[in-house]
């Protein structure tokens, strides 16, 4: 962690347009920004300062985002948001198979991009033991396996079922959470951290939900057991795959 | 009828030429059959009326008492009999007369210079023993054993002292094995020709089969496997021509593919810039309208990108259970607070690219809130295919106007007003989604009233 004080951001992007106006908005939203044109900027400036998160365009000339990502995930240990104007779904698993903590696609909200800066932030700081955030993982429990690049959840038999962006979230949050009792405000927490917007209908409602897709009696349910006064505890085994 | 016409170029080429040969085959066989006629009707009649005219030319200059020897002599026990009798053997066995023969028999007696004061000819059927082999040639054709239905000759002439001269006569039998080899040849014929016919039918229709599954199989993404040229030289050439046609059709998909990348990342960069200063923009109403229109702007141009894509998406393809992917962008709907509903269905899995298919029923159920005012999804299997039914309780559409709806940039009239928004591309781009896969989006108005939106996608 840099500085005590306010987070420190290095904003990389070849375009100006972009560039300035972004740095004025996350300034005057409270963050330290440094700016930098491209990769060759960006390394100077990483081996000089220490940074707490890394804004990263993908497209620009000469090096380019995704390479400057990976080096940085092996190297500086910072989290990265990569930012980028291709919205393919392929192109967002690829930024999180190399290791970006989070994606953002041009044109974006501010706002929005600020509270995903925060939720990164918070969890670097929570688990500083490298607890990433969205990255292309496969987690199995019981007859399923979520993959978090496509964020989709397989069955047994490799069909996918599909879940709403809410259920996502709130399924992600357990999983990489097991055996352990979360309230409904964490879990609220946890899983607005990835997505805002989508998050509006009661964690009990997302939980019947779920159970009904996953459990295999949603009446008895093995995997997300209910704690009295608690809130939910995802009771599975969970296996990294 | 129509139906039992073969359609196949293989199947046309032989029924063609099986009919032409049919048709040639049987004029042929009736002019050979009319001259077999007239040639058996002189071998086997002329010869017997010769005979009992020369017979009987002896017999009338004879004396009475000498004619039996005479007639014992030209006995032949299985072929000629001769008598003499007071009526006419014709009369006395009861037949019906032939004038036909009894003409020819005149001529016979004519030619023969006998002068005979009546004559009665006529043919009857009797069951004899057959004759020997008429050919020796060609082995006979495996023959019943016992009588044989002959026809035989009954002839009577009366003699200038009055008493009839009678003969009976068996006629050869028609030469059935002439026609049996005919019938043999034929069979040959359309052997050898029906062989060749299929042989290069065959050679066409294989190459233009590997064309049109190379054409079925063409959807735009990985480079086409390229048809091997084969078969003759005019098929071989559009076979090289439709593989050419192949790499300069992708040609043009890629270029399309780079043209789309540049032209979003270019809108997009100014878009997000734009998107940026927006935030600081002073007063809020002002803001407000700036980031809705900037907004609309992006979408429209996501929509305008999926558009072009669809059919060359990378997503991969792979097995989804459809009512969770309906279930899930109802749910979705419904955590942003709109009126979506999905009707519990039963588990339907087919493989898809998960991603655009959930786009095309967000559009579907965008559209039914936004015009009808409410959502229903459900899923159903429906034979060899998986229907996703969108319905909605709105006013519909003019029957007239449903195919209109699907044409891209299309807004009806009555709509086009910033509320109901976007730029008339959803239900083009849930229609793109579905051929991609290869089936269709259907609209039709239900009877109880409101639109009813259909991906009807086929199972593999």
């Amino acid at each position: 962690m840099a500085s005590a004080g306010e987070p420190h951001i290095l904003l990389v992007d070849d375009e100006q347009s972009i560039r300035d106006p972004l740095a004025q908005y996350l300034v005057r939203s409270g963050l330290r920004v440094s700016k930098a044109k491209d990769s060759a900027e960006a390394r100077r400036l990483l081996s000089a300062y220490a940074f707490d998160l890394i804004l990263l365009d993908v497209m620009m000339p000469g090096e380019d985002g995704l390479s400057l990502c990976a080096h940085v995930r092996e190297s500086v240990g910072v989290p990265v948001i990569l930012v980028t104007a291709r919205a393919e779904e392929t192109d967002r698993i690829v930024g999180l198979e190399i290791g970006a903590d989070d994606y953002v696609t041009k044109p974006f909200s501010p706002r929005e991009l600020l509270a995903r800066i925060k939720a990164v932030l918070r969890r670097a700081g929570d688990r500083p033991s490298r607890h990433r955030g969205p990255t292309a993982d496969s987690y199995g429990f019981g007859e399923w396996v979520l993959n978090t690049g496509e964020r989709e959840l397989v069955d047994r038999s490799g069909v996918a079922v599909p879940l709403s962006t809410g259920e996502y979230n709130l399924l992600l949050a357990l999983v990489l959470h097991p055996r352990r009792v979360l309230s409904r405000d964490q879990l609220l927490d946890l899983a607005q951290g990835r997505e805002l917007a989508a998050f509006e209908r009661s964690v009990d409602n997302q939980v019947s939900r779920l159970r009904r897709k996953i459990e295999a009696d949603a009446k008895q349910p093995a995997l997300i057991k209910t704690v009295w006064g608690g809130g939910y505890m995802f009771a599975a085994e969970v296996t990294k795959l | 009828m129509r139906r039992l016409l073969p359609n196949s170029l293989l199947g046309q080429m032989l029924l063609l030429t099986g009919f032409a040969l049919l048709v040639a085959q049987l004029v042929n066989l009736a002019f050979i059959l009319s001259e077999q006629q007239k040639l058996s009707l002189a071998q086997s009649e002329g010869p017997a009326l010769g005979r009992f005219a020369q017979a009987a030319g002896v017999v009338s200059h004879l004396p009475a008492e000498q004619r039996p020897a005479l007639i014992a002599l030209h006995r032949d026990p299985m072929r000629v009999r001769f008598t003499m009798s007071a009526a006419s053997l014709v009369a006395s066995r009861g037949l019906s007369r032939n004038p036909a023969l009894e003409n020819r028999l005149a001529g016979a007696l004519k030619e023969a210079g006998v002068a005979v004061t009546g004559l009665e000819a006529a043919s009857a059927g009797e069951r004899l023993l057959p004759p020997p082999p008429p050919s020796p040639l060609f082995p006979p054709p495996p023959r019943r054993l016992g009588p044989v239905e002959h026809k035989v000759l009954i002839l009577s002439a009366r003699l200038p002292d009055g008493r009839w001269f009678n003969g009976r006569i068996v006629a050869p039998r028609l030469d059935h094995w002439l026609l049996h080899q005919i019938l043999v040849a034929t069979a040959l014929l359309f052997l050898i020709v029906f062989g060749a016919v299929f042989w290069t039918a065959r050679r066409l229709a294989r190459p233009l089969q590997d064309l049109t599954h190379a054409a079925e199989r063409f959807e735009g993404r990985a480079p086409p496997e390229p048809v091997e040229p084969r078969g003759p030289a005019d098929i071989r050439a559009a076979i090289e021509a439709f593989n050419a046609m192949n790499r300069r059709t992708l040609a043009l998909l890629d270029e399309k593919d780079r043209m789309l990348g540049a032209i979003g990342h270019d809108l997009r960069t100014p878009l997000a810039s734009m998107r940026i200063r927006a935030e600081s923009l002073e007063p809020e109403e002002e803001r407000e309208r700036l980031v809705a229109t900037l907004e609309e702007m992006a979408g429209t141009l996501e929509d305008i990108l999926v558009l072009a894509r669809t059919g060359r998406a990378r997503e991969t393809v792979r097995p989804v259970d459809l009512a969770a992917l309906a279930d899930a962008v109802v749910e979705e709907q419904r955590e942003m607070g709109r009126p979506a509903e999905f009707r519990p269905s039963p588990r339907a899995v087919l493989p898809v690219q998960p991603n655009l298919l959930r786009r095309a029923v967000r559009n579907l159920v965008d559209n039914a809130v936004a015009y009808g005012g409410r959502a229903w999804v459900a899923v159903a299997e429906e034979g060899r295919a998986v229907r996703i039914d969108v319905e909605d309780e709105g006013p519909g559409i003019a029957e007239e106007k449903l195919g209109e709806v699907l044409e891209p940039f299309r807004r009806l009239e009555e709509s086009r007003s910033r509320q109901s928004g976007g730029a008339g591309l959803g239900l083009a781009i849930a229609e793109a989604v579905a051929r991609a896969h290869g089936g269709r989006l259907t609209l039709d108005n239900r009877a109880e009233g409101g639109l009813r939106a259909s991906l009807i996608l086929p199972k593999p």
